[in-house]
């Protein structure tokens, strides 16, 4: 038996959801994602149901927090960003149906959604915890209800329906503020096409009045900021615990950042956002997407209306919004022009079509070659989104804070940044209780510190500036010890002391000799002393250096580089000015480097690198220096 | 009222149109940025850095060098900048010059400091 028209759409959009979750869940981030600031105080918030930074967020905490308690795997990071591939694909599947709502058929939606789920910058966020998945979400499905609201109102049959409908949809939209409050931009576009599409509708008060109840209802979810605004370190945003601060917190948020540019950057502002679409759409993509334009004016006036406000009105705010990562806010708007895609490539089928009817007389023949044209172009982006967007082997953050913690003694303490600033390290003590015996000063409510404590901090707590602990936390000329190395530069673990470290001995004797020089330096030896564990191995490295001058060394297993930094991590010239060791002396550095938990089990070559800078570039010269044994 | 809007559409569109037009054209005028008009050769956060040379860790490739000129055109977010502007723990677009292969001689490189 033949399927329905609407069982055949809920199918296809259902293969597409399935697909794309697939596709995302391959390359998803394991765990708490590297670099994504906000994405590691949004996947916080969402564990604690705590309260993000501006705008608050608060149905995608709410759904985040859904997520982080119903999903049986992984830990809560795993989970929110589980919840940006399952919204991520539904994005694309919801993209599927509105591209059917505008006249596109199956194949050729099919191909508009796909096109927009493989794009790099939507990928690039199905894979990590962050608001742009969900909020594509939220946008589709606010869009999808308000064009089969139309649909529904135009025929007499199913008024009624679209009569129930309309305040849903507006409900939605009210509720789609709390993944991005960007969408409020969109009400020009929906209101002009509630008007076109049914101007009698201001004659129904009570059809109105429910709409707005069901937008304000859906607004209301904002409560939740000063609901929360008490209970949570909002630094350094002002707590939205006054109407005025609401108000910075909320639709007066990032004043400094709207309409940046001045008229003279339009050009280059223009350009960006041409390219950006260009990058995830292609040049023939872009093309047909112009095309779908014209198409839809031509064809249904409303419906134009409605995605070309829509798109319009968001790409000329973002393409004068300041933001350095400013590509993701365009992910609502690709998502309309994919649909332009769809209706573009519509509009060029409707004409090939007949003119192929006359020469292939099998209409399913006619099928598969545009099925096989349509997929033709979707295997590279899919292939290059792949590869680039694979963060399936993320694992800095996690691998650092377990290794970092376990490492601490008891009853130390870690200084890490403050509020919104040190939520990857609020969450491995808050969400998934790790040592709760190390004392975190910058937690809110925190005890002060006892003398005598152990302190340990990180770079991120040391070169924040303005938006790191306050003055005075740590003591006047600390020496920054490193004892433990993270797999990317802002993730190394100080030990704070009052004197210097033994960083320069007068004789030596490494356990295995090496005498490797490069560039000046000598690598003399290295030891590997006791304290190797699952998840990092400690290496003492002797290296004779000449005065002043400290080279970059750098640790690798295999053919993975784990981490490169400057020789006494900027210590050496402090030491010989204050210390002032005899001439000759060795170097000694006595760190432990942590171990991706991605590594494969078994043996694996350690090596220490001296990286060489000179004419030809920079060269991490290798020399073995053992192995390392992985469970 | 539908004719009008038709009518705003077109002219809306066409406008929308010219204006992409001409920035492209425009910026590709002012060739500022060498590498700025394809995608960029490497994508990595900035490790290490030296006085001619950079490290940089790509998801894709792993530890990378570069070697840096004084001709190197560096942009910072989207104001123009130096190397000395370029920090670690900063995400790195780097354009290599046509002609060069290993190690990669930046033309041009756009750096985002991800600290906020």
């Amino acid at each position: 038996m033949p399927l329905s028209d609407r069982g055949a759409d809920r199918l296809t959009a259902l293969a597409i959801f399935g697909v794309c979750l697939a596709a995302y869940v391959a390359t998803l981030t394991p765990g708490m994602a590297y670099p994504g600031g906000d994405g590691q105080e949004l996947t916080l918030a969402a564990a604690t149901l705590g309260l993000a930074h501006k705008t608050g967020y608060p149905l995608f905490t709410w759904v985040g927090f859904a997520f982080t308690r119903l999903l049986p795997i992984g830990d809560a990071a795993h989970r929110t960003n589980l919840m940006s591939a399952t919204l991520g694909a539904a994005s694309v599947a919801l993209a599927y149906r509105i591209a059917r709502e505008v006249g596109v058929e199956r194949l050729v939606a099919t191909f508009a959604a796909l096109l927009f789920g493989v794009s790099t910058s939507f990928w690039a966020q199905a894979v990590v915890t962050e608001v742009y998945a969900p909020n594509a979400c939220l946008v589709a499905f606010t869009l999808w209800l308000a064009l089969r609201w139309a649909r529904w109102a135009k025929a007499p049959d199913t008024h009624a329906r679209a009569e129930r409908l309309f305040p849903r949809f507006a409900l939605v939209y009210g509720l789609s503020l709390g993944t991005h409050l960007s969408s409020l931009g969109f009400a020009p576009a929906y209101a002009l096409f509630t008007l076109l599409v049914d101007p009698r509708i201001l004659g129904r008060p009570r059809t109105v009045a429910r709409a707005v109840a069901g937008f304000l209802l859906g607004a209301a979810q904002f409560l939740w900021l000063p609901l929360r605004a008490g209970a949570v370190d909002t630094f350094p945003n002002a707590s939205p615990d006054t109407l005025a601060r609401f108000w910075a917190y909320t639709l007066g948020a990032f004043p400094e950042l709207r309409f940046m540019y001045p008229l003279g950057a339009l050009p280059a502002r223009v350009t960006l956002y041409l390219t950006l679409l260009v990058r995830n759409f292609g040049t023939v993509g872009t093309a047909l997407g112009v095309v779908g334009l014209w198409t839809l004016w031509w064809r249904d006036l409303a419906r134009f209306w409605l995605l070309f406000a829509m798109y319009a009105v968001h790409v000329a705010f973002f393409s004068q919004f300041g933001a350095p990562d400013v590509e993701v806010f365009f992910i609502p708007s690709h998502l309309v022009f994919a649909v332009f895609v769809g209706v573009g490539v519509q509009a060029i089928v409707d004409v090939v079509r007949p003119a192929l009817a006359g020469v292939v007389r099998a209409p399913r023949l006619v099928a598969a070659a545009l099925a096989l044209v349509l997929a033709l172009p979707l295997v590279p982006r899919t292939h290059a989104s792949f590869s680039v967007n694979n963060q399936s082997t993320d694992t800095v953050i996690s691998d650092f804070y377990r290794s970092a913690l376990a490492i601490l003694p008891p009853r130390s303490a870690l200084i890490g940044g403050r509020g919104a600033f040190g939520a990857d390290l609020f969450y491995f003590r808050r969400v998934l209780g790790l040592r709760p015996d190390v004392l975190l000063p910058m937690e809110r409510g925190a005890p002060p510190v006892p003398p005598g404590t152990t302190i340990f901090t990180t770079p991120q707590a040391l070169a924040a500036g303005p938006f790191g602990p306050p003055r005075g936390t740590f003591p006047e000329r600390a020496w920054y010890v490193p004892v433990l190395l993270g797999n990317r530069g802002a993730y190394v673990l100080y030990r704070v002391d009052t004197s210097p470290p033994p960083l320069v001995v007068a004789q030596a004797e490494p356990e295995v000799r090496l005498d490797r020089t490069v560039d000046g330096a000598t690598l003399l030896g290295a030891d590997r002393p006791a304290g190797d564990r699952r998840g990092w191995v400690r290496l003492k490295t002797y290296w004779r250096v000449p005065p002043g001058r400290a080279p970059v060394v750098s640790t690798r297993v295999g053919t993975l580089t784990l981490e490169a930094h400057e020789l006494g991590f900027g210590n050496l010239e402090r030491y010989a000015r204050e210390v002032q060791p005899a001439a000759g002396g060795t170097v000694v550095e006595d760190v432990s480097v942590v171990l991706p938990s991605h590594l494969a089990p078994g043996p694996h070559p350690l090596e220490v690198g001296v990286v060489q800078m000179g004419a030809g570039g920079i060269a991490p010269q290798w020399t073995r220096v053992g192995q390392v044994e992985v469970e | 009222m539908t004719g009008l809007l038709r009518i705003a559409g077109a002219v809306l569109l066409t406008a929308i149109l010219a204006l992409g037009g001409w920035s492209a054209h425009h910026q590709s005028t002012l060739a500022a940025r060498p590498g700025s008009r394809r995608d960029p050769d490497l994508v990595g956060l900035l490790e290490v850095y030296g006085e001619n040379a950079l490290m940089i860790i790509t998801v894709t490739e792993g530890l990378q060098s570069v070697r840096v000129t004084p001709e190197t055109a560096v942009t910072v977010r989207d104001g123009p900048g130096t190397l000395a502007d370029l920090r670690p723990g900063s995400l790195l677009a780097v354009w290599g010059r046509p002609s060069t292969t290993d190690p990669m001689v930046a033309a041009a490189i756009t750096a985002v400091p991800l600290q906020k």
